[in-house]
């Protein structure tokens, strides 16, 4: 089976000289095509890094990354922009929803400038917020806005949606309920989704776990019997 | 206490852009506002100096005869009059030239002069010249003068003297354009001053005056007030004064004028006689008299020519006491305050007015954007604040001590703004302004002073602007319990807005488009505040650059269009026959003069406030011809006018300053301040000098008398300076000769204001350009950093960095476009408005401004936003989206 995602020795170094902080040293691992990947770790454990590397938001220091055929280590600032836009949709732990458009227009904003987005109004019905497309993102509730950032996401048609701590500002049943909408999503697209938490309790939705501790893979786990997100308690 | 002393500290250095540019408005505010209120009182400041040094004459009492003995008695005894000087004035020419000089008796105690280098005339051969002539004299020179007319009277003892030294007086402070004069090209080229023992016995023609009921400072209200008032009051005693020598003159020379022609004609009748017996003694003698005999009878021929000659001598001064007699009418004995008999006074402290003027309109214009700027910006800053102030109270500060460094920092822009402002107003304004004056005013440099309640009101206003509105937006926050504070404020809530109603329009609309609309809105204050700012600043731009060409416009469109003449020659037609006929014999038989026309020129004057506005008034022997040489049309409707006996036709300004229309009269006084009042017929189209045009019969009747040809209105085959020049010269030389009024001067008074103004409106200009840049900047800079987080989610999103510059953009560059039009409608009244505070009393402006100015400034405001532009998207490209984006604000 071919790697949708290989990260070889991939090293990443902020600043110089003395105050150089390494945030991932030496990472090495392979993703799958259609796989729901956890990226797990305590924070500052380097988890954001390796998401922000692998969404094309910054440059690797050393090593190689290669997505979906795309080696980002040879991408400049514009490839890397053109990269996020045509290939990557981002879900944060604040939802960074655009206050003055509507839910709609806040998911325009991003299939606007893709070639082959997805009908905005239909993505909003697909994360259950169909009849509330008009409104803005401050009548909405916090569980309400991230699924409009999810559908904002998804509406670009991207290969590989990242996550980061998508569920961190919200409280359990509508965490989950979030969760719900990314298995969903890899089980209905066949595309890839990774999720970075530190919330361990959450592995067992995922098919591949890759734990980062000090900035290195810890542990690097398939699961081939992936627990449907109902199912998990935390 | 020390770690919060820190945190106000990093904060100053961390967003030193803010701090600078709000600091950098409320500089150029202070400076505006000092500057331009500052100026003109310094610049009196430093007149009154020289005039308290020299005692400059309150008043001046002028004639055209010598001033007797009772005279001098009728002055010395005037009410409130503490001292008079009596001296002597004449104006005579730089020998072999058409320089005039005027040479006045060195004044004594009043009007003195301050000796620049040398010394004062020691003996009756010696004469102290004006500074400025300096560079053509030395020391030690000798100058010739001659007579200003052709064998015309000299009043001076000598011709020849040795200049002793240079000096300068404040009864001609204007350095070129020195004074009027009838010598010459019409136009001083120097002054002087000798020993009163240099002048003859008996010239005395001058009095200067000081009043003991006046104080105050030269041009001050209560000094203005107060002299025109002792004018006022002294003018009729003088009236009385003269009205008593002329009648005595006038016995006297009817008495010279009886018995000299009875004893020239009694001479006639005996030189007859004689010449009778003569030619009867010749006849009878034949040719074969004998020699002793001939040469008696010769003797005797002779002796009788003698007497002819004599005769004829006689006959000459009968005719010159018929001419003066007939000339006492016009002899009069005028008192003038300073504004009246010195013409550089008046200018210097209108120019210094004018810059008042400009002080009242334009800082309003400049805080007023500074104001709402820096207001919004300090508002902004506590917002940003709330968390860090909701942990500090959390922590348990007190709000005072959570509130010290929103206050320290608004503050802080407010003194810093006030000091460098008070400083570049108080020292910098008045000496770049002023360079100019010194250019035409014999001032050296301006006085500076501290002006310190400016000061005061300027950094009030700073602090309301920044430090007020810093306590209430925290003191707002505060109120709100702390948990609160500590949550980040819900974001401005989108709304929908009224585009989207108007639903054939909304949706037609691109996406982008749609997003830019509603962001318009979202910001309301900040759009109005846009839209203000850069308003303001294209409305000052088109000012500054307008007054120029409003100013030049005067001219333009005076000579052009209304003024086709080149001189007013204005002669004594009371003159002897014979001094007459060579002036209109000179003016028919001058090359350059192409065509020319009779009329009868006199002055009137009318009252506006304590300065004295000279109305002319020109009656044409011909009107079918007038339109040769000028223009008359309604100031309205642009049709042509023509002269009747219904009325005057008055020039624009005159009718505007007086507020009176078609049909009113107005009041004008004589020279003696007696009054006659004008039926107005009709208003001309006029923009510099006051005019009233009327018929003979219409002059008749205002005037209880038939107007005095006096004049001929001149038109030359070249209009150069140089040949108006000449032809003022010649005329002048002829011995009735009075007066040769340029056209061209009121051109010179108009570029001379522009000339004087003009580093004022290079620091307008500069100024506004200044502020025009740092509104753009702040209010970008707010905008931006607002929204950072929406810009970075773009950037996340896949947005080129074009696309995240146009998104905030698109706004910013309708805002200006707003701005920039609203800015155009603006500066048009803003201009108009100041073009009817700057020019002269009696010049109207060019209405409107020209296209190139408009265009000019468009394109410097839109110049100045792509340079914010260029600024702003290199902080929008290099923000790290990741940590905008991870924060909670």
């Amino acid at each position: 089976m071919t790697n949708f995602i290989s990260v070889t020795n991939m090293t990443k170094t902020y600043g110089a000289g003395e105050n150089a902080v390494t945030a991932n040293k030496d990472i090495s691992f392979d993703i799958q095509k259609g796989e729901l990947t956890i990226i797990l770790g305590a924070s500052g454990a380097g988890k954001s890094t390796l998401l922000n590397i692998l969404g094309g938001m910054d440059q690797l220091t050393a090593g190689q990354v290669v997505v979906n055929g795309t080696d980002l280590g040879q991408l400049d600032n514009r490839a890397l922009t053109t990269y996020r836009r045509q290939q990557i949709g981002f879900v944060f732990q604040f939802y960074n929803l655009v206050p003055n458009l509507t839910a709609l227009e806040n998911v325009e904003l991003a299939s606007e400038i893709v070639n082959d987005a997805l009908d905005p109004q239909k993505v909003l019905t697909e994360v259950g917020l169909g009849s509330r497309s008009q409104n803005f993102p401050a009548q909405l509730s916090g569980g309400e806005q991230q699924r409009v950032a999810i559908a904002r996401a998804m509406a670009k048609n991207p290969d590989l949606l990242l996550a980061d701590e998508p569920t961190g500002a919200l409280d359990y049943h509508t965490g989950k309920s979030i969760l719900q909408l990314f298995q969903d999503f890899v089980r209905q697209s066949g595309k890839n989704v990774i999720i970075v938490t530190h919330n361990s309790m959450i592995r067992p939705m995922a098919d591949h776990v890759i734990e980062i501790f000090d900035g290195q893979v810890k542990t690097d786990t398939r699961n081939d019997q992936p627990t449907p997100v109902a199912d998990l308690e935390w | 206490m020390k770690t919060l002393n820190k945190n106000i500290r990093r904060e100053f250095s961390h967003s030193l852009p803010r701090f600078l540019s709000v600091t950098a408005l409320l500089t150029l505010g202070v400076f505006v506002l000092i500057g331009l209120n500052v100026t003109g009182s310094n610049m009196r400041q430093t007149a009154e100096a020289r005039y308290h040094q020299e005692n400059l004459a309150d008043a001046q009492v002028t004639t055209p005869l010598n001033l007797n003995q009772g005279d001098r008695r009728t002055i010395t005894n005037l009410k409130h009059v503490a001292k008079a000087e009596f001296g002597n004035s004449t104006d005579v020419l730089l020998k072999n030239s058409n320089h005039a000089l005027r040479i006045e008796s060195l004044p004594q105690t009043i009007s003195k002069t301050t000796l620049v280098s040398g010394k004062q005339p020691q003996n009756a051969g010696e004469i102290v010249l004006n500074n400025r002539l300096k560079g053509q004299y030395q020391i030690g020179d000798q100058i010739h003068l001659a007579t200003a007319k052709t064998a015309g009277t000299y009043n001076l003892k000598q011709k020849t003297y040795r200049i002793s030294g240079f000096v300068k007086s404040t009864e001609f402070i204007k350095t070129d354009n020195i004074g009027n004069t009838s010598a010459g090209s019409g136009q001083l080229y120097g002054f002087g001053f000798v020993k009163a023992g240099a002048f003859k016995a008996n010239t005395q023609n001058l009095a200067r005056l000081t009043f003991n009921n006046v104080s105050g400072q030269a041009y001050s209200a209560e000094y203005e007030d107060q002299i025109t008032k002792n004018v006022d009051a002294l003018q009729p005693v003088l009236n009385r004064r003269n009205h008593q020598r002329i009648q005595a003159l006038n016995k006297t020379l009817t008495t010279q004028i009886t018995t000299g022609t009875a004893d020239v004609q009694a001479g006639r009748q005996q030189v007859q006689t004689a010449q009778g017996q003569l030619d009867t003694l010749k006849q009878q003698l034949g040719s074969q008299g004998a020699p002793a005999q001939l040469a008696q009878l010769n003797a005797q021929q002779a002796q009788i020519d003698g007497q002819r000659t004599q005769l004829n001598r006689a006959q000459t001064q009968i005719d010159t006491a018929k001419a003066t007699k007939g000339q006492l009418a016009d002899v009069n004995l005028l008192i003038q305050s300073r504004n009246d008999f010195n013409d550089g006074y008046n200018q210097f402290g209108e120019d210094s007015q004018r810059i008042d003027a400009l002080g009242k309109s334009f800082p309003i214009l400049f805080f007023l954007i500074a104001i709402l700027v820096s207001f919004t910006t300090m508002q902004r800053m506590v917002e940003e604040k709330r968390i860090e102030m909701g942990t500090l109270r959390a922590l348990g500060y007190t709000k005072g001590e959570v509130m010290r460094e929103v206050l320290l920092y608004s503050a802080g822009t407010a003194v810093l703004g006030t000091v460098f402002g008070s400083g570049l107003g108080l020292v910098l304004l008045p000496k770049v302004i002023f360079q100019a004056y010194a250019a035409n005013f014999d001032f050296t440099q301006v006085q500076l002073a501290w002006h310190p309640w400016l000061i005061v009101l300027s950094l009030v206003i700073a602090l309301a602007s920044t430090a007020l509105a810093a306590w209430l937006a925290a003191r707002a926050a505060l109120k709100e319990i702390t948990a609160q504070l500590m949550l980040p404020k819900p974001p401005s809530s989108g709304s929908r807005i009224f585009l989207e109603r108007i639903g054939f329009i909304w949706h037609h609309l691109s996406f982008s488009k749609k997003v830019t609309a509603r962001n318009l809105f979202r910001y309301k204050s900040r759009m109005f505040m846009t839209i203000v700012g850069i308003a303001g600043a294209t409305a000052i731009l088109i000012t500054g650059f307008g007054i120029r060409d409003s100013l030049n416009g005067i001219i333009d469109h005076q000579f052009k269009e209304i003024v086709h003449y080149d001189a007013i020659a204005v002669y004594n037609n009371k003159a002897t026959d014979t001094q007459v006929k060579r002036v209109t014999d000179f003016i028919t038989n001058d090359p350059h003069v192409k065509k020319d026309a009779t009329a009868a020129f006199s002055q009137v004057y009318t009252t506006n406030g304590n300065t004295k506005e000279n109305i002319q008034v020109l009656v044409p022997k011909n009107t079918a011809t007038l339109k040769n040489y000028i223009e008359l049309q309604d100031s309205k409707t642009n049709a042509k006018l023509s002269l009747n006996s219904q009325g005057a036709i008055i020039s624009e300004k005159l009718a505007k300053t007086h507020h009176v229309q078609k049909g009113d009269y107005l009041t004008v006084h004589l020279a003696d301040g007696t009054t006659r009042r004008v039926k107005i017929k009709a208003i001309t189209k006029m923009y510099v000098g006051h005019y009233l045009y009327m018929n003979a019969s219409y002059y008749q009747q205002v005037f209880h008398q038939a107007p005095s040809y006096n004049a001929q209105l001149i038109t030359l085959t070249s209009h150069g300076q140089a040949q108006v020049n000449q032809f003022a010269a010649d005329f002048s030389r002829l011995n009735a000769s009075v007066q040769v009024v340029q056209a061209a001067e009121s051109k010179r008074t108009v570029t001379k204001i522009l000339s004087n103004l003009n580093n004022l409106v290079i620091v307008i200009i500069l100024s506004a350009s200044l502020l025009s840049f740092v509104v753009l900047y702040t209010l970008t800079n707010v905008n931006v950093s607002e929204r950072m987080r929406e810009l970075s989610t773009l950037k996340v999103l896949g947005f080129y960095p074009k696309e995240v510059l146009m998104y905030i953009y698109r706004e910013t560059n309708i805002l200006t476009g707003v701005g920039i039009a609203t800015g155009l409608a603006a500066g048009w009244g803003f201009h108009a408005y100041i073009m009817s505070v700057l020019p002269p009393e009696n010049t109207m402006t060019a209405p409107g401004v020209t296209w190139a100015n408009l265009l000019i400034s468009i394109i410097l405001t839109i110049l100045f936003s792509l340079i914010v532009m260029f600024m702003m998207n290199r902080k929008i490209q290099s923000v790290d989206m990741l940590e905008a984006l991870k924060s909670v604000d």
